[in-house]
């Protein structure tokens, strides 16, 4: 069975069509990219899919349960969220942030326990966030702050997580550290992710299907190897690029001048 | 895990100092005000009375000071614990109960009534211990945030920044709408500016008896909150995602604050500073942490209101000093102070 399915899902803002007939699945255990030029609709197919948004036609499915009919603690059960830009102004520690993960596991007015503190620390040193555990959130780097989201969606403990641009801010390194990371997670533990990307390379290494967005429609889906191919590249961004194998995938090179 | 265990007990020192720095001072503040005061009551005289019961005390203490003790220490709690939770609502530090228009729509009811003749002793309504006026200001706040409410809905939803926009817009017309009576019934002017001043001279038990049964509730309900609140800090999407329904616990908490707020006003007049900055002057002492921070906010709250109001009506006898002018310019400018030591500490 999939663990994700998107079948035929339409958005509008007002009359002006962002997202038309977009379908998509994803298996347990497989990590799906989102690609697209700006504004061809990738984070808004990221809210249908978390239920942030109302799709306008089509179903979007985790499991066997349309996700518009669960409970925003039913679904954080099953489906955590790594946002775009995650803000936090107050100097929770790094662990407070953290076991904010367990909240949908925990009974409506009760505290945490030993179990749920020991999730925590398991996610803390997955992410290579021990040592930071009770700096406060205020002091991090960006790429810490990244882990530390990361840490928190693992800590919710669900079979799906949705990324969005997870290492658009990034340098090259975190970059790398993080997408092996959440491909560990998905080869190791099961989990499910889809990523919002914007680094076609970065997205070919690391993804098991891409899908290819232009103007909100479905320009192509399928492996990387399909989906990176310069008449593709060319309909998707205008641009013209050579597509070569490097380390086993599809990496493309734009011709800059 | 034996992190986990070392972290839980870790935080607790931090909780069990705070409260218990708080419960003394709040018992302190408590016998200042009963003990403190114009007719020349001096500590002495007040344990005298405690220990040996001489002394005809007994009017004074009993019946005027420790009602309005009482009250102004549940009117602090009550608007710190309100204001606490709209910052975190709204993720606006500028947050206040007076965002979402329960003062503006409390004055226009208070003044209404005042205008209306209402305000003098044996006429007009009383009921649960008030009367018209506090009526009047209660009805007010409440009807000023039902059309806040129903201006800043959009279909099912109700974003923050709606109801930041529409509380302001609702108040200005409550405010203009207040200043048209006083132009217009020029008589009641005087009365319906202290009235906004706020004041507790008016304290009696029966009011004690509506602020407790009021306010000791919502306050409580308000903390049951903590958690959703913290992760509320997050944002919107970000919380919904963790698990919070953000709009029923944004509607949960707006209806408690409310209830908090206009409870508050009605038996005190408009005071302001409470609700805005004890909770960050607090939370420099607690931490972020809703769990904590609510609780103290409330005993923070009433222990700066109950001497402030003891300052307001012992510092120029006969003269009283209204308390929310009081509690402004001894609070602001040690606000300020905390916040440029803070600004100072490093941090990013």
């Amino acid at each position: 069975m999939k663990r994700l399915t998107v079948e035929n899902v339409s958005f509008s803002y007002g009359e002006k069509p962002v997202l038309s007939d977009v379908s998509l699945s994803v298996a347990p255990g497989e990590l799906v990219s989102i690609l697209g030029h700006n504004g061809c609709g990738k984070t808004t197919l990221l809210r249908c899919i978390s239920g942030y948004l109302t799709p306008k036609a089509g179903s979007v499915r985790i499991g066997n349960d349309a996700v518009s009919s669960l409970s925003a603690r039913a679904l954080a059960q099953r489906m955590a969220l790594v946002p775009q830009n995650p803000v936090m102004e107050f100097d929770f520690t790094v662990r407070d942030i953290v076991l904010m993960g367990r909240n949908p596991h925990l009974k409506r007015f009760s505290g945490e326990t030993e179990a749920d503190y020991a999730a925590a620390d398991a996610a803390l040193a997955r992410t290579g966030m021990a040592e930071l555990a009770d700096r406060s959130v205020l002091t991090l780097s960006g790429g810490e702050w990244q882990r530390t989201i990361i840490a928190r969606a693992i800590c919710q403990n669900s079979e799906m997580m949705l990324l969005d641009e997870p290492v658009a801010s990034l340098d090259v390194k975190h970059q790398i550290e993080i997408l092996r990371l959440v491909r560990s997670l998905c080869r190791e533990s099961g989990i499910s992710a889809l990523c919002v990307m914007h680094d076609i390379n970065l997205s070919a290494h690391y993804s098991d299907q891409l899908l290819l967005l232009k103007g909100g429609k479905t320009l192509a889906c399928g492996s990387p190897r399909a989906v990176i191919t310069a008449p593709l590249l060319r309909e998707a961004y205008g641009i013209e690029a050579e597509v070569r194998e490097e380390q086993g995938h599809p990496y493309m090179i734009p011709r800059y001048d | 895990m034996p992190g986990g265990m070392s972290e839980k007990k870790a935080r607790a020192p931090r909780a069990f100092i705070s409260l218990s720095i708080l419960l003394i001072l709040s018992a302190f503040s408590l016998l200042a005000a009963i003990a403190w005061g114009s007719t020349g009551f001096k500590f002495r005289e007040f344990f005298d009375y405690l220990f040996h019961g001489t002394s005809g005390a007994e009017v004074i203490l009993f019946k005027i000071r420790l009602p309005r003790a009482l009250l102004s220490y549940l009117v602090g709690g009550g608007l710190a614990v309100a204001g606490c939770c709209l910052q975190g609502v709204f993720k606006n530090p500028m947050a206040d109960s007076h965002i979402l228009g329960v003062s503006a729509g409390a004055g226009f009811g208070a003044a209404a009534c005042i205008a209306l003749g209402f305000g003098g002793a044996g006429f007009g309504l009383s009921a649960l211990g008030l009367g018209s006026v506090a009526l009047g200001a209660l009805a007010g706040g409440i009807f000023a945030v039902l059309l806040v409410t129903q201006f800043a809905r959009v279909g099912r939803r109700t974003s923050a920044s709606a109801l930041l926009l529409a509380g302001v817009a609702v108040s200005s017309l409550f405010t203009a709408l207040t200043s048209g009576i006083m132009i217009l019934h020029r008589e009641s002017m005087e009365q319906v500016v202290y009235w906004t001043l706020g004041s507790f001279s008016s304290a009696s038990f029966e009011k004690v008896r509506f602020a407790a049964l009021l306010i000791l509730p919502c306050a409580a309900l308000c903390m049951l909150f903590a958690r959703p609140l913290n992760i509320m800090l997050l944002g919107e999407e970000d919380a919904r995602m963790l698990g919070v329904d953000t709009v029923r616990t944004t509607r949960a908490l707006v209806i408690l604050t409310t209830l908090l707020a206009a409870g508050c006003v009605s038996v005190s007049g408009i005071v302001g500073f409470v609700g805005l900055m004890l909770p960050h002057i607090l939370r420099l002492m607690t931490g972020p942490d809703h769990r904590l921070l609510l609780p103290c906010s409330f005993l923070g709250g009433g222990v700066f209101l109950c001497l402030a109001d003891t300052l307001a009506r012992s510092l120029f006898p006969p003269l009283e000093v209204p308390v929310g002018v009081l509690s402004a310019l001894f609070g602001v400018p040690f606000f300020l102070y905390l916040l440029r030591r803070q600004s100072k500490g490093g941090r990013t």
